[in-house]
């Protein structure tokens, strides 16, 4: 393979890959993506619950990931195993938990304004996601639970047709759905949700408006100053 | 600005910023919770109730089991009158208005109750000649000769359980020895269906009809339908889930078994099945389904629904989360 | 295991009209309410923050 050029051609490249890069690069800055600083007006408890909702996925996947090591029996008949059984159904009460508060706050910081309705959007998604990635987990469990779980809410899934394709008593489906494609959902959901913030910024106060109505007309786009942080904690 | 999207009009921030460390603090909050996951869990630990058998049921519940089974046979039972996706019957096919999806997606999941729960694995019985005689006397006969001897077995058992429900004397026509296990049925004109039924209790006692059901037609199996279906005919699931507070009418599909938070987020969707139409229609699963799928929609577009979008705007908790912003630089007069 | 606490046995109700909902479910539900009220009346710590930005930690 030849040396790479130490400086890039000026010319428009037809390469796919430069233009994925410029595009990235254009949309998400490193440091935008990494900021090391945010705007004053975040100093409020709430803003810890979407970081807070981060790692209790992370460590939902950490010790969902011990589970599948073992097999989905293992939790069963030993202590370790039930152990982290134990720590999986915590982390998923604690996130469902630290979601909803960080939902209720961005909704009454209307958190959507100034082009930010995606993140909105993406973030409601990700918690009709979870549900039932929740409940394929609930399903997969091979004890009494999961065996009442399943004949219960096949009817509901039977009734809108969706049973026909997503079957509840079929444990080697559900603990792929469980184990495997619905993380990969939830996972994607929540990047493109933080890439968007980070993209955006932190919704400002409200009062902010009044105060800039004077000020010189900004782009539509939160682009912030450019030698310092954009992005803030979500 | 269109209509449909507010506040289009919010600045980007001009003003100060404050040194921050992302990735700090999200080691901290992984940090946080996991202690915060290890202190409930060795505090309280995790509910795991064994599950419910076959050779559980027909063991503890004599009756309820031969009565389930013969309502398979006389394909009489909930899963044999259910419909799509397990058959063409239409026992507990929902619709709405013109929808019909759970017709319109069809018998994807197919269940002959007679052959896969008592034909088939009485089959698989080796070594007992009174045994496969009747199963072939009955294999051969036709089917109006087979729905009255099973009607004639199943109907001392139905009149047998709804006395039992009611707390009043069973009648004679049923024996239970709860000891053994064993059901004897008094039926005249039920053919070979009692020698069947009773050589099925026997299988089921033993263990043999869990594999029988799960290993149908190869040998590596993750698929439980079939036996989950059978028992959930029976009354053995409910009697466990009704002292769980699990049933549908005790809000059961928020809770958990034991005393353990359940799924507290599903507080919107169980509330539905308390209200009516819901609580007493046969469509209610689709009924609530819809409901929930039209408010998730508007939970989605919250930023583009007028009224709905203002009210932060108009109550203003926000004052409270901004508090120190506002302090520290008032807004224009 | 051994949990410190044995909450495996049938739960307690919370009754009210035509709700009936878990003694579990409810604790959840009502700390979630109390937790943010806490985080949006609770002060924030800023003063070192506040310092560093009057220091010029970040843009004009």
């Amino acid at each position: 393979m030849s040396a790479a050029p130490t400086t890039p051609p000026k010319t428009p490249s037809k390469s796919w890959t430069v233009k994925v890069r410029e595009k990235g690069v254009e949309a998400l800055p490193p440091e935008r993506l990494l900021p090391d600083g945010q705007p004053t007006y975040v100093a409020s408890w709430i803003y810890v619950f979407g970081v807070a909702s981060i790692a209790s996925l992370i460590v939902i996947i950490g010790s969902g990931c011990i589970l599948a090591l073992k097999g989905p029996a293992w939790w069963h008949y030993t202590g370790v195993g039930h152990f982290f059984n134990s720590i999986h159904m915590w982390s998923v009460e604690l996130f469902f938990f630290v979601m909803v508060v960080h939902l209720w706050g961005n909704y009454w910081m209307a958190a959507w304004r100034g082009g930010r309705g995606r993140v909105w959007v993406t973030g409601a998604i990700i918690f009709l996601v979870a549900v039932p990635a929740a409940l394929t987990g609930y399903v997969s469990q091979q004890n009494f639970d999961a065996q009442w779980i399943s004949t219960q809410a096949k009817d509901a899934m039977n009734s809108v047709g969706v049973g026909s394709f997503f079957n509840l008593t079929n444990f080697g489906q559900m603990y792929s759905f469980h184990i495997l494609l619905l993380p990969i959902a939830v996972v994607a959901l929540v990047s493109v949700h933080v890439l968007l913030v980070r993209r955006n910024g932190v919704v400002p106060p409200f009062e902010l408006e009044k105060k800039l109505a004077a000020a010189p007309a900004a782009s539509r786009r939160a682009d912030g100053p450019p030698q310092a942080s954009t992005g803030a904690q979500t | 600005m269109s209509w449909w999207r507010t506040e289009e009009d919010t600045q980007p921030w001009k003003g100060r910023y404050a040194p921050f460390d992302l990735v700090k603090e999200l080691c901290i909050a992984v940090g946080v919770i996991t202690l915060l996951a290890i202190l409930l869990t060795v505090l309280l630990s995790s509910p795991d109730d064994k599950s419910s058998t076959i050779a559980q049921w027909s063991h503890e519940l004599p009756a309820d089991f031969a009565t389930a089974a013969a309502k398979e046979l006389d394909e009489t039972s909930p899963t044999a009158e259910y419909g799509p996706p397990y058959n063409h019957s239409s026992g507990s096919v929902q619709h709405f208005l013109l929808l019909h999806p759970q017709r319109w997606l069809g018998v994807s999941h197919p269940i002959n109750t007679a052959d896969d729960y008592v034909i088939k694995p009485l089959e698989t019985v080796p070594n007992d000649p009174a045994l496969q005689s009747a199963v072939a006397e009955y294999k051969a006969a036709p089917e109006k000769q087979k729905k009255e001897w099973s009607e004639a077995y199943a109907k001392p058992l139905e009149e047998y359980s709804e006395a039992v429900e009611e707390k009043k004397t069973p009648p004679s026509t049923v024996s239970v020895d709860q000891s053994t296990g064993t059901v004897t049925v008094k039926a005249s004109g039920a053919g070979p269906v009692p020698t069947m039924m009773a050589s099925l209790q026997s299988l089921a006692q033993s263990g043999g009809l869990e594999g029988g059901l799960v290993t149908s037609s190869q040998f590596f199996q993750t698929d439980y339908t079939k036996p989950l279906l059978f028992m959930a005919d029976g009354g053995l699931l409910a009697e466990r889930a009704e002292t769980q507070h699990l049933l549908g009418r005790q809000w059961g599909l928020m809770n958990e078994t034991g005393s353990f938070p359940g799924q507290p987020w599903l507080w919107l969707y169980a509330l539905w099945y308390q209200v009516e139409p819901m609580k007493t229609s046969p469509n209610a699963d689709i009924q609530v389904l819809l409901i929930m799928g039209l408010l998730s929609l508007a939970f989605i577009c919250i930023p583009f629904i007028p009224v709905i979008n203002r009210i932060p705007r108009w109550i203003p908790v926000y004052k409270l989360i901004w508090k120190e912003h506002y302090r520290e630089s008032p807004p224009a007069a | 295991m051994g949990a410190i606490f044995n909450l495996n046995h049938p739960a307690h109700t919370v009754d009210w009209h035509f709700i009936h909902l878990s003694v579990a479910n409810v604790v959840v539900i009502g700390l979630m309410l109390v937790v943010f009220v806490l985080a949006i009346l609770l002060p924030f710590p800023h003063a070192a923050r506040r310092d560093a930005a009057r220091r010029g930690g970040g843009a004009s």
